[in-house]
């Protein structure tokens, strides 16, 4: 077989798999998480006993390599559209995507490059203000939209890592320079991303997340929660993800359980 | 049809009609018919003082549906010999256009990357064995006088291509 026949078999065994879950799915209640572990380790089913205590729903992002920034973009946006009463939600998202195009222009993307995801991006976050739940679900279903809001925050955090080198450089394997790391890890669609990737995209969006990572660790019965925090004061709780090892979702959280969720 | 690829193919084509002045080795690249954005052309020139010199490379490019988040599918029209491209198919073996692309390309700038691994070639990876083992025995001479016949048999007449 050629190089490219690979290729096409490789996409093709992706396709039939991603065609069994849409891109981002209708919220469930956690109890469907429980299901998934019913005849699994002890470990998992009392840590998400405690997860259920505090947390009543979790929402699937397909597992296609890019669930982390399309959980991410979700659950931020879908807090957006949801505070129509806390219009400053909106602004500050709004401003940090506009903040976002400097960014990369000053990462050197080329303009041409990345101007369909940016715009694509923007646009559905000015929908917001008069989106239902059910339209920001399509618009996330939609492999157009979705595919283009992914790629504008691969390329967020590219930019962030290429302009704060001194920062992160030095997480890098020997003798790897940054703009390889992000061109293979990061600008590359389906790339699965790792801490330094949750770190940048929290500090470009000024929006603060906490990751509960669910293991089959049998000495603690506690979910860890990890948090990440933006240089600047968090204008809102944090976005909830669930880690389970390769894969993000997104996670609800009971104090700002809210209404008219999907 | 996509229309978000149109708008993309439609943007890049009008830069590179600006920019055609400053790629030396791109002699064209351009949508073979008009009307369809999604099938072009390219003219690679061969880098002076290297083996290429004097040769003009057609390259045929197919922009799929999902560009840019998936590669454009480019390959050598006219023969070439080089240890990454198929002689007979004139597929190119190149990480940026399989494993390791990334939608900030353009069809500008893969084409650069394509010319500049004329001179670049990656004998590890070779899809022209002879090519490759000429150049991992460190045979020079035997590589570039190789290079150049063919270079001279197929890439210099016009009628040809």
């Amino acid at each position: 077989m050629t190089d490219e026949q690979i290729l096409t078999q490789m996409q093709a065994i992706k396709d039939e798999e991603a065609n069994l879950h849409p891109l981002v799915d209708n919220s469930v209640d956690l109890v469907e998480l429980e299901k998934e572990y019913q005849n699994g380790s002890a470990a998992f089913q009392n840590k998400i006993r405690n997860l259920s205590e505090t947390h009543d729903r979790m929402r699937r992002s397909r597992g296609d390599g890019n669930c982390f920034y399309r959980a991410f973009a979700f659950a931020w946006f879908e807090r957006v559209m949801l505070a129509k009463n806390k219009p400053e939600l909106h602004m500050n998202a709004v401003k940090a995507m506009e903040e976002s195009k400097d960014l990369l222009l000053a990462a050197q993307f080329e303009l041409l490059a990345f101007e369909d995801f940016y715009l694509v991006t923007l646009e559905t976050l000015q929908n917001l203000v008069h989106y239902t739940p059910e339209e920001l679900l399509a618009a996330f279903q939609n492999d157009e939209i979705s595919n283009s809001i992914v790629m504008h925050f691969r390329l967020m955090v590219s930019a962030y890592l290429k302009t704060h080198q001194e920062d992160y450089a030095p997480f890098l394997e020997f003798g790897q320079t940054m703009d390889e790391f992000c061109s293979m890890h990061v600008e590359a669609m389906g790339r699965e991303s790792e801490e330094m990737m949750l770190i940048a995209l929290t500090k470009v969006t000024h929006v603060s997340v906490e990751v509960a990572y669910l293991s089959g660790n049998e000495n603690v019965d506690e979910v860890n929660f990890l948090p990440f925090l933006p240089d600047t004061e968090p204008y809102m709780p944090p976005l909830v993800l669930l880690y389970r090892p390769g894969h993000y979702d997104i996670l609800y959280r009971k104090s700002h359980c809210l209404e008219g969720v999907v | 049809m996509s229309s978000a690829v149109h708008r993309r193919m439609l943007k890049e084509y009008l830069a590179i009609q600006k920019n055609s002045a400053t790629r030396p080795h791109l002699e064209l690249l351009e949508p073979i018919q008009e009307d369809d954005l999604l099938h072009w052309q390219a003219i690679l020139l061969g880098t002076a003082d290297s083996a290429y010199e004097g040769g003009r490379f057609r390259l045929d490019i197919v922009i799929p549906n999902n560009y840019p988040i998936h590669p454009p599918a480019i390959r050598f029209t006219t023969k070439i010999c080089h240890p990454n491209v198929h002689f007979k198919t004139g597929e190119i073996c190149l990480d940026i256009l399989k494993s390791e692309w990334t939608p900030s390309w353009t069809l500008e700038s893969v084409c650069v990357a394509i010319s500049s691994l004329l001179t670049n070639p990656e004998p590890s990876s070779p899809l022209n064995c002879d090519a490759a083992n000429l150049l991992r025995c460190g045979d020079m001479a035997g590589y570039n006088s190789l290079v150049k016949m063919y270079t001279a048999l197929y890439a210099m007449d016009d009628e040809e291509q």
